[in-house]
């Protein structure tokens, strides 16, 4: 399978991620080695009234990561976005562009606080699409306020919103609690990325797509497999339209005396 | 998300009793406009699912069919649904218009049918009421009557928000849906209160979801419909 990792943050001294270039090739290999062939360099956005300038900044590191990159010989398609924290500073934006994806102008990825889901944000979700830009929220399962409300997110998804978890949080890197809400999500098909929002080459928030692939493909039909990491991400790259699985009725509900048995003996799901 | 959407009955089987009785409903729908043009109509419900935009979707089939230009105006702003009846998409629509970030020309979709066009709701608004109510709104309908013979509204229902009373005011007629032993009286009386309150035009209802049994108007309407030998005598 060839991986796409959608969510990093790979790009060197721009946030919490690599510190610098030697440190953000060593992750990029370490991707390419677990069989990453391409990878999305998401920083962490946060809304200032000089955002562009921001942005013109990052770009120049990832012009400078890219061409590293390719001295090191590493066959890995490498595009810049980033992981843009909801704020109501977004809603005086007038073109999402330059944080998309790739700069495509099709895909954002927005991040949501833990615990609280802001009075602004549907208001810019819909700011976002309006302007034809798929929100792409990463990783709900950590959003503990978001994953209270099941309404909301399946009338997220209804409208197209997109949701990437996190690869770690599969693991069961961020706690037990964030593992179970993670797959209560896949089951009831509300996931349409997995992504490693890798901070470092290596330990627990390393690179580890294909560990997930295992674990996944144990529980989940191969075709929806396919789909969280390799060609919906793919797509979201390219900035192309995403046809997604419809979402089966489940999330939030009351775990029946069989599904609290099956998850206290996992059977090797952990 | 794209849709392939679902063929409209009154188009898979124009013979069908069903489509005639949506022939019935166009024919009486002109009638009702002798008096006073109706160039926009609010197809609504009193309650969730009674079948507002099935009836809006074959009720636009037939007009078109009959030669009339027919766009399908997405205002269910809360649940939009029209793009998964008719094929098509709701990236762009009624928001991303008054909005301002597409021209109505722009986001009219076409559908299948022949003189048919959609223009859907768009992204979900978080403040639907105030957008229908918005001068924004009007004009829009101003610019949509331009461009066909008539406008098909579509609408959340009417008793639990006030989206659909809202249009009813920026609309020439009001056609009610009621679902047989499904919708509750006093909903149904809640729902025509509201829209009387609000000076709207009611033509008419629409009754809907009928069983069909044998032995009823409904039968021999099937069975004197249909001219192949073999369909009336199974």
């Amino acid at each position: 399978m060839k991986f796409i990792d959608l969510h990093t943050h790979v790009l060197p001294g721009v946030d919490d991620g690599a510190k610098d270039y030697t440190e953000a090739v060593a992750m990029l290999r370490e991707a390419r080695v677990g069989g990453i062939r391409g990878l999305v360099a998401t920083p962490h956005f946060r809304y200032k009234d000089d955002w562009l300038s921001f942005v013109a900044s990052a770009q120049e590191v990832f012009q400078q990561l890219t061409k590293e990159a390719q001295d090191q010989g590493l066959d890995l398609a490498l595009q810049l976005g980033f992981e843009v924290e909801l704020d109501s500073g977004l809603l005086t934006i007038s073109d999402f562009s330059p944080l998309t994806i790739g700069g495509r102008g099709a895909y954002l990825l927005l991040e949501l606080p833990s615990h609280q889901v802001p009075p602004c944000f549907e208001e810019v979700v819909f700011q976002v699409m309006v302007k034809g830009v798929v929100p792409i929220i990463a990783h709900p399962e950590r959003s503990i306020a978001l994953c209270q409300r099941p309404p909301l997110l399946y009338r997220l998804v209804e409208q197209g919103v997109l949701l990437q978890v996190n690869s770690g949080s599969l693991l069961g890197v961020f706690g037990e609690e964030v593992q179970l809400r993670t797959w209560s999500l896949l089951e009831a098909r509300l996931v349409h990325f997995i992504a490693s929002d890798m901070h470092h080459a290596k330990g627990h928030r390393g690179s580890n797509l294909p560990q997930v692939q295992r674990v996944l493909e144990e529980h989940l039909p191969g075709d929806y497999c396919t789909m969280l990491l390799s060609t919906h991400p793919a797509a979201a790259m390219e900035g192309v339209q995403i046809r997604i699985p419809d979402p089966l009725p489940g999330f939030g509900e009351k775990p029946g005396w069989w599904q609290r048995f099956w998850r206290r003996f996992p059977m090797g799901r952990r | 998300m794209e849709r392939e959407g679902i063929s409209a009955i009154t188009q898979m089987d124009a013979k069908s009793p069903v489509a005639e009785a949506y022939r019935l409903l166009r024919s009486n729908i002109q009638f009702a406009s002798i008096d006073r043009e109706l160039r926009t109509l609010l197809i609504t419900s009193a309650s969730p699912e009674e079948g507002k935009s099935t009836t809006l979707f074959n009720l636009g089939v037939v007009m078109a069919q009959s030669g009339k230009k027919v766009i399908l105006l997405g205002c269910d702003l809360r649940k939009p649904t029209l793009h998964r009846l008719c094929g098509g998409h709701n990236r762009v629509g009624v928001t991303t218009v008054l909005l301002g970030q597409k021209t109505v020309d722009e986001a009219l979709q076409e559908t299948g049918v022949p003189n048919l066009l959609l223009l859907n709701s768009g992204p979900v608004p978080p403040n639907p009421s105030e957008l229908l109510g918005s001068a924004g709104m009007r004009t829009l309908l101003e610019q949509l009557k331009e461009r066909a013979d008539i406008v098909l509204v579509d609408s959340p229902p009417v008793v639990p928000v006030a989206d659909a009373v809202v249009l009813s005011a920026i609309v020439d007629g009001v056609l009610l849906v009621v679902s047989a032993g499904h919708t509750q009286y006093q909903v149904a009386k809640d729902a025509k209160a509201a829209l009387d309150n609000a000076k709207a035009n009611i033509i008419g209802a629409v009754l809907n979801n009928v069983p069909v049994t044998k032995g009823n108007y409904y039968y021999y309407y099937y069975y004197y419909s249909s001219d192949s030998g073999e369909e009336s005598s199974r």
